[in-house]
């Protein structure tokens, strides 16, 4: 990117103990006797929504599947679209802390930590919807390749199957470079921290974190090797839940395109949801100086970036379904755009490539609330069009006397509200209590780090 | 259920069957239950495990689900083998039509029934309602008491009570003394009768159903050969048929069934010659669904059209001493081009074919018409051949013997009525306000199944036996007598019609059995002679002998009000056409679950009847599917949602009679104190009445509001425009049609519709198949979309029933759809039939997706479907491109009724309707996918008896349950590899085509592109 | 401020965390596998049977046969359980009087059946056919182990569906001439008899789903 050598930290606390003044910004938040009204509000809101969450598993495991509007034809709905969605989501944390770290884009540092934290709870919600949605919820297990009386494995051509994999790896490596990199930070923790057990929690968070030369050194290391690591996975785990749709016969789920379009829009809702959630930190928690416009200008400009390949996938769909000369793909994308569910399919255009498009007047993407805005549209924009694939597609298929339309109920939404309580409710401990801002990095590329003091030409 | 608690004893009556005392153990033994609940389900069998394996680490072990026990009989009874199926011949009544049935038993428990190949109205196949009878049986509300005005009494305080009352009438010479009974052929009941005219001189035997045939045609016969006859069809001689406004194929027809595989196999485009059908009718029957020309016609309209078409013939063919041809009537629709074109044609086929063609009225249609129709085919020469007649004895039309018996009441003359097996109070027409009069008899005795209106209303009420609990005895419309033995004592405690009667004419109580046997005395003689005639179910040579009657001059019909009006009705002046349902018939079956939750052939309606318009009507009225209306006639009304059906006559309405009752049962609806439930549909005899019986003229209809969802399993989604344009294009792709010239210059038409690039495969197929190779055959040229075999399925395979709730979220559970679509202009569309089960893919879409391997491919090329190892990640049937799999979205088999899902199958009402699971298959519990398997049960257990025997398995050995009942033999099924069985032929033929085979699935289902035969004139 | 400091053996407890991580999935593995497998929590059941009637003595020292009992065993799925008549047709003269016979002669009075326990009891979703195995040769013992020897009987194999496929897949080991079905005691007279025998009577069992499960 052009804006690889500019350095965003210009509004971070400069002068001689500008280095404390960050941890200060930071730790700060933890340590509060109170946090901030704020939060006890948005605390209380996610928890609510998770007791719904909690109230409609039961009630599904308890009387059946059938609680949701599911039906024949569409047999996946809005449990699926759930899942595909959070896990895009779970996508913009990793993307962040590896990719643009090898791409040495270290304007990420201010981001990385709650884009990774986003990630993992993000993921920890999609997980739970394939679970949620099978018939007999207390036997997935067998999905997993474990020896039995039965001599039954798994059948490794499900694409269902390389979901397992592909899902739990990508949880693992999110979550250990996660925790890894919070290592030095917990440190600092530690060290501040003045009653007995934030010292014991922080201490065996941290553990025996010193900040010798030899141990920055192994940490480093161990990070670029994560790094390495995690950055295919990016790319794989939503290039395999593409294939649930990609491998299938359905016309409208049968594409090749499939992997690098999905891949794209979990980027573009994955950022999307960053900003949704920075804008507001930054506001409540004094981050402002660290968090500064001029990162959430880059992000806004990925969001850009994204959404236009999103909004060519888009199209290049319809081109294709027109020149593959079947029929059956003909019928299912006039029917996506002009058939009964039309709504949804211009709901997803208006937020996913119309709404972006503000970004390319410097004015809007500078501004923080448009920043937020833009996000949450597309946010939404992204679950619609999870919603188009699935369920337009399902809904007219081969055979017009199995056509059918399908109806969410009560239940559905109930659980989709749900999981964004699950979701605040972990993001917003995490932001109580653990750093919020990689400190340690912010440091590394913070002017003040560098041997000629406060001028930032290189 | 508590009726069902206060008395166990049922299970005792059920044990007599084998006169074992704890028949019942072996019964429950062989109860399927669902997964869930059964002990060895894998939710329980888990759970105990991980218990059984905590015990088994701490050094214990053995630790299982529940104990099971074995109990066989202390006695077991000659020849019977525990859990083998054992088939008994029987025979069962509808409306005066009997048909001979097979009835599947495991261990004394009838499960299914079949047609009887031996018998002539069924030659192995059976309809809808004889599938669905099964489930009657079971039906836990079903009466099990004998009430005294309401209150339970017992079965001696009636015979005590009715024996004193007898006494008094005799004395009286049976002055006051009436029965209404439904019409029988049983010539037990005959004598019965005979001997009740001798006890009781004074006394009246009357006969009513309200939707029953013949009596019509008693009367026209009557003014065509001066003496009342019945008509005899023999389709299979016909090669130019014409029906007037008559669904001959259809089940409720005499002989439907017969006429029904004649007609399918005179329609064989690769045979030398094709039959050639027209029909004219006013809404679309089974026989309109084939016709090769179908022209659609008010009902009120078919009398001037029958009198038209033998003016024309009469000029054409001439009249011989058959008195002079009718004038040319005068009514407006006939000036129509159209139809004067359609006429002229017909009567120049007719007459090219004298002989071998055939003129069949409609039973619901005037004494004039079916007097023409004889006529006609006396003219043609058809008499003796397509057609043979058997003289009948005089009797009233069923209408005029329940108006006989009204105004008797009304007289005061009635002092006792027995009521047997009919609900006049339900089923009489408005105007005759039966339930009025009926009050007026001192003793009202009703001999029913359930505690319906009528029973309601009576002094005494005696549960009546099932067809399938008692002896009884059948002549088919042929003559064919057939005797029909019970499989199974009574249930709760029923008694035969003819045991009831028999308390009039004895002195002491007579079972079924003995009456039957003494009606067949010279039979009995010879045992053997007696054994043979219970077993095969039919007796050859007592067909009635086909008489030779003169046709007599007929005056020309006279025409009134609506006859001669044009071929569109003004709105407020339209024609109310009443008809029998499809499925619930009269409204005798509104309690059977299979039967309300059946799709309507054409409609595709569940759970409820509609009011049915031809699209202009529609459109004139502005109503459209799902409006409900007000249908007003004579000063009744009622309302009702509209549908708008395709190829109905303009200006005519169609409602089927049957729904609404208010005492039905907890399906049907009953307003009783046990778990109420309301009305399934709206009564459609609320609207009937004497001017308008069958159908009548003067119907006004006003739309209430905007349309409501309707319990639809097809077209479930108000089509937009993108859609219909998209069905439009697929159609003729997916039912593929032709007619016989083009099909004669190309054979091969059908493998040329759809054009795609070569089919390759990637890597040669993992399964080999050189053992079996299953496959099936459907032939849409014969299908007449009756949907026998629909039950069938869910008979054989223990489908359960979702409820109308379900069916409108659209989670209908039938494995085998008849899909229907209509082609061509609304006013004049034609409808073609696509039976659709699973199609068995060689590269099963749905294999490759299942992460468990929960469906696998069989190495005889089946989808094996193994419930027990389904997690319902439904991901098969998302890619199954014909939709034909099917989900448990709850447990559905729990008798929903006042029950919470957690509920067991514990409960009294339930333990009774498990009886009719097939112990072949497992029932299925919540979340879990279910498809059609081609009857692998079956298939499975043919194998290992063939093995055991050392043999091959031979042609036709194996049938789907599907394939057994289909009347018109649509369906085949075998093997493959073996090129001489009868699928291996069909599939080879050059019509044979597979459905959406362009998605190189390889579906093993092979279908026969439809061939019509129009006449060359008329198109 | 003094920085707080964990004691030094704390240092260790990162390598045992280490351990369990890696070891746990392993012993939750085999946790399933052996512990929620039949052959532990089935093979060895042993219910209380109404009757103390010993196979042992009947099948062993009496040497009759099972299928005198048994006798739907090679005509049809079930082995029936024999019907208290069957036990009469001796014990009328024989131990006539026994009181361990009360409940027989009282159920054959009544005619109210002895309620045995069942104690192969499979699935009501598998579907298993005596006839199929007892003709093609499967003796009674490869499944039932010598009852001939048991007082009681109690399940000897595990019945679990990896122990069918097994023998499915190798039934060699389990073949026999159909006449010694029912033969406790029968031992091949060659190694190679079972290979040989399966040749013969081209023996190949099927592993389709559809075999057991409909």
């Amino acid at each position: 990117m052009a804006q690889a050598t500019m350095n965003p930290f210009d509004a971070a606390p400069k002068g001689p103990n500008a280095f404390a003044q960050i941890t200060d910004n930071v730790a700060r938040v933890a340590e509060l006797e109170k946090p901030p009204r704020g939060w006890y509000i948005a605390f209380g809101i996610a928890l609510s929504l998770l007791t719904v969450f909690g109230v409609s598993v039961g009630w599904l495991f308890w009387t059946g599947i059938g609680v949701f509007g599911n039906m024949n034809p569409v047999f996946w709905a809005m449990p699926i679209v759930n899942f595909v969605f959070w896990v895009g989501i779970g996508h913009a944390g990793t993307l962040i802390s590896a990719i643009l770290y090898l791409l040495r884009q270290n304007w990420r540092t201010a981001i990385n930590r709650f884009a990774e934290a986003m990630t993992i709870f993000a993921v920890i919600c999609a997980g739970i919807f394939p679970g949620l949605h099978v018939g007999r919820p207390w036997l997935p297990y067998w999905m997993f390749p474990v020896p039995n009386q039965m001599n039954m494995w798994p059948q490794f051509r499900s694409p269902l199957e390389w979901d397992i994999f592909a899902v739990g790896t990508y949880f693992t490596v999110s979550t250990l470079f996660w925790y890894m990199g919070m290592i030095p930070d917990f440190g600092t923790f530690r060290d501040r921290s003045t009653s007995k057990w934030r010292r014991l929690a922080y201490g065996a968070l941290a553990m025996g974190w010193r900040g010798s030369s030899r141990q920055w050194h192994r940490y480093e290391r161990a990070y670029l090797i994560l790094a390495a690591l995690a950055t295919p996975l990016v790319l794989s785990v939503h290039s395999v839940v593409s294939f649930d749709f990609a491998t299938a016969q359905l016309p409208g789920w049968h594409a090749t395109i499939f992997p690098p379009y999905f891949v794209a829009g979990a980027i573009f809702g994955g950022f999307a949801m960053v900003v949704t959630l920075a804008v507001p930190a930054r506001q409540f928690f004094g981050l402002k100086r660290i968090i500064t416009v001029a990162h959430l200008e880059l992000m806004a400009k990925i969001i850009l970036a994204t959404g236009m390949m999103v909004g060519y996938a888009y199209s290049m769909e319809f081109f294709v379904a027109w020149y593959s000369g079947s029929d059956y793909e003909m019928f299912t994308f006039v029917n996506r755009a002009f058939g009964p569910y039309a709504w949804s399919y211009w709901t997803m255009i208006a937020c996913n490539v119309i709404s972006p498009q503000v970004f390319w007047s410097k004015k809007m993407r500078t501004n923080p609330w448009v920043i937020l805005l833009v996000g949450v549209l597309v946010n939404i924009g992204m679950w619609f069009e999870r919603f188009v694939i699935v369920i337009t597609s399902l809904s007219r298929d081969f055979l017009p006397s199995s056509w059918g339309y399908y109806k969410p109920t009560l239940w559905d939404f109930s659980i989709l509200a749900g999981s964004f309580g699950l979701f605040f409710t972990l993001f917003l401990l995490f932001c109580r209590y653990l750093p919020m801002v990689a400190m340690a990095e912010v440091k590394a590329f913070h002017p003040s780090a560098h041997a000629h003091g406060d001028d930032d030409h290189h | 259920m508590s009726q069902v608690k206060d008395q166990p004893e049922y299970w005792r009556s059920l044990a007599e069957l084998e006169n074992d005392p704890e028949f019942l153990a072996t019964v429950e033994r062989e109860f399927k239950v669902p997964l869930d609940e059964e002990p060895g389900s894998p939710a329980r069998r888990r759970f105990l495990q991980v218990m059984g394996a905590s015990f088994a680490l701490a050094g214990l072990s053995g630790c299982r689900w529940k104990e099971d026990k074995m109990v066989d009989f202390a006695k077991r009874p000659q020849g019977l083998v525990p859990g083998e199926a054992r088939r008994y011949a029987t025979t069962m009544e509808l409306g005066g039509v009997a048909t001979g049935l097979l009835v599947t038993s495991y261990d004394g428990r009838p499960i299914k029934v079949e047609g009887n190949p031996a018998h002539p109205a069924s030659l192995g196949a059976c309809s809808v309602w004889h599938q669905a009878s099964i489930l009657e049986l079971y039906d836990p509300d079903r009466s099990q008491a004998v009430l005294k005005d309401g209150q339970k009494a017992e079965w001696k305080d009636f015979e005590a009570a009715f024996k004193t009352e007898l006494a008094r009438l005799k004395s009286a010479g049976g002055k006051g003394l009436y029965l209404l009974s439904s019409p029988s052929s049983s010539p037990t009941l005959a004598d019965l009768k005979k001997r009740v005219a001798e006890k009781y001189p004074a006394a009246k035997w009357l006969h009513y159903d309200p939707v029953a045939p013949g009596d019509e045609e008693r009367a026209g016969t009557k003014l065509a050969f001066g003496k009342p006859h019945r008509a005899q069809l023999d389709c299979s001689k016909a090669s130019v048929i014409l029906s007037l406004d008559a669904d001959f194929v259809g089940p409720a027809f005499p002989m439907g069934i017969a006429n029904a595989r004649a007609v399918a196999e005179g329609r064989n485009p690769d045979a030398p010659k094709m039959n050639r059908l027209y029909v004219v009718e006013s809404a679309f029957s089974h026989a309109g669904s084939i016709a090769d020309h179908r022209l659609a016609l008010r009902s009120e309209l078919v009398k001037a059209f029958a009198a038209a078409l033998d003016a024309q013939v009469g000029a054409a063919a001439g009249a011989g001493d058959a008195g002079p041809a009718q004038p040319k009537p005068s009514a407006q629709f006939l000036a129509d081009p159209k139809v004067a074109k359609f006429i002229e044609v017909v009567a120049k086929d007719l007459v090219a074919n004298k002989g071998a063609s055939l003129v069949v009225a409609g039973p619901q249609q005037p004494p004039e018409v079916h007097a023409l129709a004889a006529r006609l085919n006396g003219l043609l020469g058809n008499a003796g051949v397509t057609v043979s007649y058997a003289e009948e004895a005089e009797a009233p039309g069923f209408f005029d013997q329940l108006k006989e018996l009204v105004s008797a009441l009304a007289g005061g003359q009635v002092d006792t009525l027995v009521v047997i097996g009919e609900n006049p109070v339900y089923t009489a027409p408005v105007d005759l306000d039966f339930a009025g009069a009926y009050a007026k008899a001192k003793n009202r005795i009703a001999i029913t199944s359930y505690v319906d209106e009528t029973a309601k209303a009576s002094t005494w009420h005696v549960p009546l036996a099932h067809y399938l609990e008692t002896w009884t005895d059948t002549r088919a419309w042929d003559g064919t007598i057939a005797i029909g033995q019970p499989l199974i004592a009574p249930l709760f405690g029923g008694k035969a019609a003819s045991e009831i009667v028999a308390l009039l004419t004895e002195d002491v109580a007579w079972a079924a059995k003995d009456l039957v046997r003494r009606t067949h005395k010279e039979a009995i003689q010879d045992d053997r002679k007696w054994q043979k005639l219970v077993q095969t179910g039919a007796a050859a040579p007592t067909k009635l002998t086909g008489a030779a009657p003169k046709l007599q001059p007929i005056a020309p019909v006279k025409l009134e009000g609506g006859e001669a009006g044009a071929l569109d009705a003004p709105a407020g002046q339209l024609e109310a056409l009443f008809t029998h349902c499809s499925k619930v018939y009269d409204g005798r079956w509104a309690n059977n679950a299979w039967l309300q939750e059946l799709p309507e052939p054409f409609t595709k309606l569940t759970w409820g009847n509609a009011a049915l318009f031809a699209p202009a009507t529609a459109a004139a009225l502005g109503v459209t599917d799902g409006t409900p209306v007000r249908l007003s006639l004579g000063g009744q009304s009622i309302e009702l949602p509209a549908m708008i059906a395709p190829g109905q006559a303009a200006g005519s309405v169609k409602v089927a009679l049957g729904y609404g009752r208010t005492s039905a049962g907890i399906v049907g609806g009953h307003n009783g104190d046990v778990q109420p439930t309301s009305p399934v549909g709206a009564s459609a005899y609320k609207l009937r009445s004497s001017k308008a019986y069958r159908f009548g003229s003067g119907l006004a209809v006003q739309g209430l509001g905007s349309p409501d969802k309707l319990a639809t399993t097809q077209d479930v989604h108000a089509i937009d425009d993108v859609g219909r344009k998209g069905t439009d294009e697929r159609v003729p792709m997916l039912v593929r049609e032709a007619n016989l010239e083009e099909y004669k210059k190309h054979p091969e038409f059908a493998k040329h519709v759809v054009h795609h690039p070569p089919l390759i495969q990637l890597w040669e197929p993992p399964v080999k198949y050189d053992g079996n190779k299953w496959g099936m055959a459907i032939d849409l040229a014969k299908c007449i979309g009756c949907n026998a075999c629909v039950t069938a399925c869910q008979a054989e395979n223990n489908i359960a029933v979702v409820g109308i709730e379900a069916v409108k979220t659209g989670r209908e559970m039938l494995w085998l759809r008849v899909d229907r679509y209509y082609s061509g202009k609304a006013a004049e569309a034609g409808v073609a039939w696509q039976p659709l089960p699973c199609q068995q893919c060689e590269n099963a879409p749905c294999e490759q997706v299942c992460p468990v391997g929960a469906t696998m491919h069989s190495s005889e090329g089946l989808n094996d479907m193994v419930y027990n190892r389904c997690i319902g990640t439904r991901y098969c049937a998302n890619n199954c491109p014909y939709k034909v799999r099917r989900f448990n979205y709850f447990n559905y088999h729990l008798d929903k009724v006042g029950l919470t899902p957690w509920h067991g199958m514990e409960n009294d009402r339930h333990r009774v309707k498990a009886m009719v699971f097939n112990p072949e298959v497992t029932v299925r519990a919540r979340g879990v996918m279910e498809k059609c398997t081609f009857c692998v049960q079956r298939i499975q257990n043919t194998k290992i008896k063939a093995k055991n025997a050392k043999r091959a398995i031979k042609d036709q050995e194996i049938q789907t349950a599907c394939q057994q009942t289909c009347p018109t033999a649509a369906i085949a099924f075998g093997n493959l590899n073996d090129k001489q069985s009868q699928v291996s032929k069909l599939s080879e033929l050059g019509r044979a085509y597979q459905l959406l085979g362009e998605l190189n699935n390889r579906p093993r289902v092979s279908y026969l592109a439809r061939v019509k035969n129009p006449n060359p004139e008329l198109v | 401020m003094k920085l707080f400091t964990f004691p030094r053996w704390a240092n260790k407890t990162r390598s045992f965390a280490a351990i369990t991580l890696g070891v746990a999935p392993v012993y939750l593995t085999a946790f399933v596998w052996y512990g929620f497998s039949p052959k532990t929590t089935d093979v060895g059941y042993q219910p209380k049977q109404p009757v103390p009637y010993s196979h042992a003595l009947h099948a062993g020292k009496l040497g009759i046969d099972c299928r005198y009992c048994h006798n739907t065993v090679d005509q049809t799925a079930h082995a029936a359980s024999p019907p208290t008549e069957t036990c009469m047709n001796c014990h009328a003269r024989i131990w006539a009087e026994s009181p361990k016979l009360e409940p027989v002669r009282e159920s054959y009075k009544t005619g109210k059946p002895i309620q045995w326990a069942k104690v192969h009891d499979l699935p009501d979703y598998v579907y298993f056919n005596h006839s199929a195995h007892v003709t093609r040769g499967v003796g009674c013992v490869s499944c039932h182990g010598r009852v001939d020897r048991m007082e009681e009987v109690y399940q000897k194999e595990p019945l679990s569906m990896g122990w069918c496929l097994d023998c499915h897949r190798a039934p060699e080991a389990a073949l026999r001439p159909p006449a010694e079905a029912t033969n406790m005691s029968w031992v091949a007279p060659s190694p190679t008899f079972g290979a040989e025998f399966k040749k013969a009577n081209n023996i190949n069992p099927p592993e389709d789903c559809s075999t057991c499960h409909r």
